[in-house]
């Protein structure tokens, strides 16, 4: 019995932990369903706040866009150039250097001594009696017996050429003491004779002057005189006493070389020397330039064996803007040559005014030169008519301030200009050179968005200015997008911003190339009336330009080189121009979002890290996704979207939608044809529905990035206009497949 | 980690009872009633009995009479119909994909058809960390200390269509109950038992040296803590087939707490009320250590119960066995008794909904209070708007005592010992369906064999009450001064209410 009960409870035991046997492991899975709204029904405005598609108040886009009256949204932007001036456009004149020679000239000849007596001859020589009369002795008649010579004492003068036909004049004195009834005078050069005269009567106590006629190219030196008398009979007025010879005196007497203590001597010139013309014209007498700085500088040599006490220099021709009285520089005391014979000084032209006519400015020296015969020891000095003065003068550093004239046309370059491409060339690919423009906002769009046509976009290049001659601007505006296509803006032939080859500008380059007509433009710039700042608008739009395909390219730099041609046609007989000239220009695009599309696209590349959901392997799989966007569009046009996504080394994991899987298509609204804006009414509503596939879900995981491409398509490709409030809403909403496995 | 996968380990938590809820039947458990089928009734002797039916402090005949347990028994028992083992075997152990008709099938077999109804799962811990009986001819005593954790907790069928299906408008799209209750209590008992002889009659017929004995076990209550939650709501996903247009979670909730935590979610609400920016809960509410030992509140319990024990014989049946046959009937009353909590006591009440159609990506609001960055709105949208907004939108209540109920339960037992063998038979019920009690009746019965007079091998078998049919087994080492069990119990595999229990008698001494 005992082992009976044992073998039952040692049975009931077994049986016992053979019913608590423990359960399994775990093994299944769980299909499990998430489905959720992820959004709720959003509205999101074309453009508006940080809700909107388009952030107006972002970094980017901030200022960017604004709103018509018509409610059609603009993309507007304006950036500035930063040129500087436009003071070159002032024209350089330069000056010709010009050496102003004055030569001496005829050398008058006056007074030949500095005494009251020259020369004498006594009673006994004239009368050939033996002793002198006294007061009342009788006189007989008769004369000199043979001539008596009297030699001239003359201090003042050695030797001389003369050059004109002149005279002398004797001055002599009868102290005799009885009366002369003729007396004759013969002058001698030496032993050569000269002249003569004769006075008669020449009563004593008497002064009287006889006048020899000098020929033109008589040498004269060692001047004497023959003379003989011849008288009545009568009684001594007084004591015997000389015949005195006064003075010799030039009269109208001029050498062309001369050996003497010489009086000063005064002589002048004139001149002119020639202003460039080659960019500016002085036609008419009031025609100027003003310098705000400019130097006349002279420097004198004397030739002349005589200093020059005195020199005027005048300028009738440089004006002073204050006075407008001449230009006259005065000088003194230059030194002879044999001291040396050099001066040189120089004269600041700020403030004065140039009146060039003809291109000429005239020039006049008035000199005086030293008078010998004057101070302590006459000084014989040896001249001659062909001694110089010489004077060059030369107006340097000229900087105009301001020029009323002709202008001839020119061009002046708005860039600065890089040597490395050689000077006067501006390359709108040389970053040194072209001024470039990014907007920043049109720059986001260009990165996303192609192929999109713009109906009627706007390029503006606004400026203010002072310039009083009329300018063109040619320029190179090249727009590059973000592929680095670039359109270059250029006019359309028979605009007023078209250029030909003929007038394209040799200083313009593009990529080291010549400019084609393709890329090239140009626009007149509006001057001021009155040089004081005016404000003008050069209009780029479709209707002259190729804007609409310039603007198209979605360009995210805008570069450009310009020069501006002043004065083109030249017809204007006065300008006025003035420094400083002033040139702020501002480019301004205003981007009306008038477009038509045909499968323009937008790309943006999104960081999408879908690594948290489960991938091949993992112990939850997604078998199934479904975001279903249910959608209410008022843009006016429709989105063809595709996504692509892509793992970390940016290849493609899978997209969507796969051959066979349904398009995602967003349908345009309705557009009023008049207006082309969406018509009341016209939102469009449908459904858009995202269902991966198990095999996209198992590669879902390896996505880091991910493309979304939109195809956006404008009604029968018309053009149409986006209004602000124009607005898309969507919801969306999922459903997800989990599998979770337990095993 | 997924809503979903989230919602499966919660929900295995949940199972394993890593939740600290607690069900199943709230008798004391030892060793050797554990591997008899859960019973003791009649049989459970020494300071044990103090918390079975002291009446039993007078059981042990001529053996030892002093009993001292050091580390003196520690049992753990769980179970309850959210534990069901055959719906676990069928659908989740088989490589199935618990999807479609599979997912119906299951949901079906687990909860039943009705979308509201409960099931739960229950675990109690019992420590005694000494007890000490001592029996007379005619009088015992026992005390005992005892550390009890009665724990519960439950989710409805749509609970776990939420966890199976997650989100799905085929099965949510008309609306269902998603709810779940949770409680713990967490007490100390100081009980001193005390048993009686009532009669003793020599000869009664059938049966000879008839003795009844009567027994009471006043017992104070020292209570740590009581945490309960309840949870009710119904979850709608409204919308077109895969395309919910909204969700709505129409829910109501009561939370009632002591110890620290209720000065946390006070505050909590305070600052919530105070400020604009919704508080972050997390930055609140810290577990306390002291909130898991400190005696909050203090009560009185009581066990009562009877015991007669005679030798009888039995035709046929003890003419197998050698020597009389012995038989013990018992009946007894336990856990009569309250803790009401008043100190740092709360209740914390929401009736809110949650109507959600999506996120509302307000780029501006994204800009200024987000950085722009969108993972973090999404962030604060799931965490601090939805989950602490509007789930933790609760409004404590005022004055209030958190009242705990001592799991009732009435016993009858028997034993009857034929020799080396006995057999034990017990019926259980509880009087209420809170916490760990249930109201439905529990058969219980093992048998013992005293294998070489010292090695006590045990089975036994329950059904009824939380859990389908257990099984349970135990060995142990009975020597006239020393005794140590060990037994274990579980459903099989086709239980549909799962169940589960350990034990260990620790190291007790007999004199």
């Amino acid at each position: 019995m005992k082992k009976v009960l044992r073998f039952c409870a040692c049975s009931a035991l077994v049986l016992s932990l053979y019913a608590c046997d423990p359960p399994q492991a775990p093994d299944f899975k769980l299909e499990s369903k998430l489905q959720f709204p992820l959004t709720v029904e959003q509205t999101y405005q074309f453009l508006g706040g940080s809700g909107a598609l388009i952030d107006t108040t972002g970094e980017n886009f901030d200022s960017l866009f604004t709103v018509d009256n018509n409610g059609l949204i603009r993309l507007s932007k304006e950036e500035d150039f930063d040129f500087g001036d436009l003071n070159d456009a002032i024209p350089k004149v330069n000056v010709d250097p010009a050496t102003v020679v004055s030569e001496v000239g005829e050398i008058s000849l006056a007074n030949f001594s500095s005494s009251g007596s020259i020369g004498s001859a006594s009673f006994e020589s004239i009368t050939g009696f033996s002793a002198p009369l006294q007061q009342g002795d009788p006189v007989p008649a008769a004369s000199t017996p043979g001539t008596i010579n009297i030699d001239f004492n003359t201090d003042y003068f050695v030797s001389a050429i003369i050059k004109n036909n002149g005279s002398l004049e004797l001055t002599v004195t009868n102290n005799l003491g009885f009366d002369i009834d003729n007396l004759s005078i013969t002058l001698n050069s030496g032993s050569s004779f000269v002249g003569n005269t004769a006075i008669n009567p020449f009563n004593h106590n008497a002064t009287e002057t006889g006048t020899i006629s000098i020929p033109a190219g008589t040498q004269l030196s060692d001047l004497n005189i023959n003379i003989s008398a011849s008288w009545s009979a009568q009684t001594m007025k007084e004591n015997a006493d000389n015949l005195v010879v006064n003075s010799v005196r030039g009269q109208n007497l001029a050498a062309s070389q001369v050996s003497a203590a010489i009086e000063s001597q005064q002589f002048s010139s004139s001149g002119t020397t020639n202003v460039d013309d080659n960019k500016f014209l002085f036609t008419q007498p009031g025609h100027f330039i003003g310098l705000s700085n400019g130097l006349l500088s002279i420097d004198i040599t004397n030739q002349i064996n005589i200093a020059i006490e005195s020199l005027d220099i005048s300028f009738p021709d440089i004006r002073s803007k204050s006075t407008d009285t001449p230009l006259i520089l005065s000088m003194n005391n230059i030194p002879s040559e044999l001291n040396g014979g050099s001066f040189s000084t120089s004269f600041d032209l700020s403030g004065y005014r140039i009146y060039a006519l003809d291109n000429e400015v005239t020039y006049n020296i008035d000199a005086i030169t030293e008078n010998t015969q004057q101070g302590a020891g006459s000084q014989i000095r040896t001249i001659n008519e062909a001694d110089e003065l010489r004077a060059s003068v030369e107006l340097s550093n000229l900087e105009i301030k301001r020029a009323t004239g002709v202008i001839i046309p020119r061009n002046v370059l708005l860039n600065n200009d890089a040597a490395a491409n050689g000077a006067n060339k501006l390359d709108v690919f040389n970053d040194d050179e072209a001024e470039v423009i990014k907007i920043d906002g049109i720059s986001d769009l260009s990165e996303q968005i192609s192929d999109i046509t713009f109906a009627n976009p706007i390029l503006n290049i606004i400026y203010e200015t002072n310039l009083t001659v009329d300018a063109t601007v040619y320029a190179i505006i090249a727009g590059i997008n973000s592929d680095g296509n670039t359109v270059y803006l250029s006019g359309k032939p028979g605009s007023n911003f078209y250029v030909s080859s003929f007038d394209a500008p040799s200083e313009l380059m593009a990529n080291n190339r010549p400019p084609d007509e393709e890329q090239l433009i140009k626009f007149i710039l509006t001057t001021s009336p009155d040089g004081s700042t005016a404000g003008g608008i050069a209009r780029f739009d479709s209707s002259g330009t190729n804007a609409s395909e310039f603007f198209s390219n979605l360009p995210s730099k805008i570069r450009f080189v310009g020069i501006a041609r002043i004065n083109e046609d030249g017809s204007a007989e006065t300008e006025t121009i003035s420094t400083p000239i002033t040139f702020d220009p501002r480019l301004s695009v205003d981007l009306p979002l008038n477009f038509s599309a045909e499968n323009a696209s937008f790309s943006d590349t999104l960081d999408a890290d879908l690594s948290n959901l489960p991938g091949e392997g993992d112990e939850q799989q997604l078998s199934e996704a479904i975001f279903t966007i249910n959608y209410t569009n008022g843009l006016p046009f429709g989105l063809d979207l595709s996504l692509i996504m892509l793992n970390e080394n940016g290849d493609e994991v899978t997209s969507y939608p796969l051959n066979g899987q349904e398009p995602l298509m967003v349908q345009a609204a309705s557009i009023d044809p008049v207006t082309g804006f969406v018509e009341d009414g016209g939102a469009k509503t449908g459904k858009l529905q995202i269902s991966l596939t198990a095999e996209q879900l198992e590669l879902i995981n390896q996505t880091r990035s991910m493309i979304l491409k939109i195809n956006f398509n404008t009604a029968q490709q018309r053009e149409v206009k986006v209004r602000a409030e124009d607005s898309v809403m969507i919801r969306m909403k999922m459903s997800v497949d989990v599998i979770s496995a337990f095993n | 980690m997924t809503m979903g996968k989230r919602f499966l380990w919660l929900l295995v938590g949940l199972m394993s009872g890593w939740s600290l809820q607690a069900n199943a039947q709230s008798a004391h458990l030892t060793a050797k009633s554990l591997a008899l089928g859960g019973g003791g009734t009649a049989y459970v002797e020494g300071y044990h009995a103090n918390f079975i039916n002291p009446a039993n402090l007078m059981l042990g005949g001529a053996g030892p009479r002093i009993t001292f347990g050091l580390l003196g028994g520690i049992s753990t028992s769980m179970g309850g119909p959210l534990i069901n083992l055959h719906v676990y075997d069928t659908y989740f152990t088989r490589g199935l994909t618990i999807t479609g008709s599979i997912a119906e099938d299951a949901l079906t077999d687990w909860f039943g058809n009705d979308p509201a109804g409960m099931k739960n799962f229950g675990m109690q811990v019992d420590f005694i960390p000494v007890g000490l009986s001592v029996r007379n001819d005619k009088w015992a005593m026992g005390l005992a200390l005892r550390t009890r954790i009665l724990m519960n907790t439950g989710i409805n069928k749509g609970a776990a269509q939420l966890a199976i299906y997650g989100f799905n408008a085929g099965i949510f799209g008309d609306g269902q109950p998603v709810n779940f209750s949770t409680s713990t209590l967490v007490f100390y008992e100081a009980s001193l038992g005390v048993s009686i002889q009532l009669l003793e009659i020599e000869n009664l017929g059938f049966a000879r040296n008839v003795k009844i004995y009567a027994g009471a076990a006043p017992k104070l209550l020292l209570g740590v803590n009581s945490y309960k939650a309840d949870f009710n709501s119904v979850l709608t996903l409204k919308g077109p087939q895969n395309e919910v247009e909204e969700i709505r979670h129409d829910f109501n909730y009561r939370i009632e707490t002591t110890g620290e935590i209720t000065d946390q979610l006070t505050e909590y609400y305070q600052v919530r009320e105070s400020q604009s920016k919704v508080p972050v809960i997390e930055d609140y509410v810290e577990i306390v250590p002291e909130d898991m030992y400190g005696v909050k509140t203090s009560g009185w319990g009581l066990d009562l119960g009877a015991v007669v024990e005679m030798d009888v014989n039995i035709p046929v049946l003890g003419a197998l066995f050698k020597g009389a046959e012995h038989l013990q009937v018992g009946l007894s009353l336990t856990d009569l008794g309250s803790l009401t909590f008043t100190e740092n006591a709360g209740a914390f009440v929401a009736d809110k909904n949650l109507i959600w159609r999506g996120f509302n990506f307000d780029q501006e609001t994204i800009d200024e209070e987000y950085n722009g960055d969108r993972g973090e709105y999404i962030s604060h949208v799931l965490e601090d708007s939805i989950m602490t907004g509007i789930y933790n939108s609760f409004v404590p209540q005022k004055n209030v005592e958190n009242k705990r109920f001592l799991p009732t339960m009435l016993h009858f037992g028997t034993r009857l010992i034929l020799s080396k063998l006995s057999i034990s038979v017990d019926l259980t019920r509880g009087f209420s369906n809170e916490g760990v009690n249930t109201q439905k009746m529990a058969l219980s019965t093992g048998i013992e064999y005293d294998l070489f007079g010292f090695f006590p091998l045990r089975v036994g078998m329950r059904t009824g009450g939380y859990s389908s049919t257990s099984y349970s087994a135990g060995v142990g080492l009975e020597f006239r001064n020393f005794e140590f069990s060990i037994a274990a119990s579980t459903v099989n595999t086709l239980a549909k209410n799962g169940s589960a229990g350990m034990a260990w008698s620790g190291l007790i001494l007999k004199f």
